[in-house]
């Protein structure tokens, strides 16, 4: 008896505490290692912030011109057609059909200008006199902010974008700043894990983490219920 | 170079990967922080100590992308439990 009880006390306390301390970890630390500047030459003025990201040329575009990827809590779909291009996230029913709806972005300027849900080249050539340029997305659905949109190339060797977009070296590159995923990635990241879905872990490791865990709130529920049937 | 190449750096230099360069090298900042704190904690609860102990060494690895994110999770598993160990022990008069 007295064993139970103090599994019941060591199972309640291994949630609490475990849940805590993670708490506790300072979300930060979850976003280095992945700077879009370690992947790809890039003015890291224009990075920094961005706690993850996700870069693309023209070579990784499908033969219908799309760029499927996962970022943050959402999969994006990235458009291009005759010079224009277009990104949205996919909007799930029941978290996990989709049916082709698109929550679509607008693209709005370092000068503060709207381009739209369609941001052509032609716009990137004017807003972009240096060779980049960075976008702040916003959903137009919803007006929330979707993070930051960089555009590139290296004008040595290209004088318009058009002609490095054709040679797979204008780059493209979607980033989450911290300020927007920081506070719900802990969160994300408890839920992940107790569904076997942390990102970027081997699965097996994932189990190994999560079945303590289980077990515990199996323990208690278990010790809950024996203790509110008198004749168990 | 930045302590965040180093570990390009080291698995150049060696001819080795660099997942096995960012080991080798979060090893030695974890073992850097642990050993002295080992030898100078003493008694039941050191273990609790070391767990501490590793998890701030953790945190420096990690701040410098040597490390994955779920060797921090475990980490906090293990102290998690030995916590709740010591707790559970006090409260039931174990």
């Amino acid at each position: 008896m007295a064993d139970e009880m103090r599994g019941f006390v060591f199972a309640i306390a291994f949630i609490i505490i475990f849940a805590a301390l993670l708490s506790a970890v300072p979300a930060d630390l979850m976003g280095l290692g992945e700077t879009p500047d370690m992947v790809t030459p890039i003015s890291p003025s224009l990075a920094t912030d961005f706690a993850e990201s996700e870069w693309y040329v023209e070579d990784n575009l499908t033969a219908f011109g799309q760029y499927v990827y996962t970022l943050g809590a959402f999969e994006w779909v990235y458009s291009y057609y005759a010079g224009t291009m277009q990104l949205g996230a996919k909007v799930l029913l029941l978290g996990f059909l989709w049916l082709g709806q698109l929550d679509s972005c607008e693209f709005i300027s370092p000068d503060g200008e709207n381009r739209g849900g369609v941001l052509s080249i032609t716009e990137i050539e004017s807003d972009a006199p240096n060779g980049t340029v960075r976008y702040s997305l916003f959903s137009i659905g919803s007006g929330n902010s979707l993070g930051g949109f960089v555009v590139y190339w290296n004008i040595t060797l290209y004088a318009d974008p058009a002609d490095a977009w054709t040679a797979s070296e204008l780059y493209l590159l979607h980033g989450l700043g911290l300020t927007e995923s920081a506070t719900t990635n802990i969160g994300a990241l408890i839920v992940s894990l107790l569904l076997l879905q942390l990102p970027d872990v081997p699965l097996l490791v994932n189990i190994i983490l999560v079945v303590p865990i289980w077990a515990s709130i199996i323990y208690v529920l278990w010790y809950i219920i024996k203790e509110m049937i008198p004749f168990v | 170079m930045s302590l965040e190449d180093w570990p390009a750096g080291l698995a150049t230099y060696f001819g080795i990967n660099e997942t096995t360069a960012q080991l080798l090298l979060s090893l030695v900042v974890i073992c850097t922080f642990l050993f002295p704190v080992m030898l100078l904690s003493r008694g039941r609860n050191a273990p609790l100590i070391w767990l501490i102990t590793i998890f701030f060494a953790e945190c420096v690895v990690l701040g410098l992308g040597w490390l994955p994110f779920w060797i921090m999770i475990a980490t906090v598993a293990l102290m998690a439990v030995a916590i709740a160990f010591l707790g559970s022990k006090t409260v039931t008069g174990g």
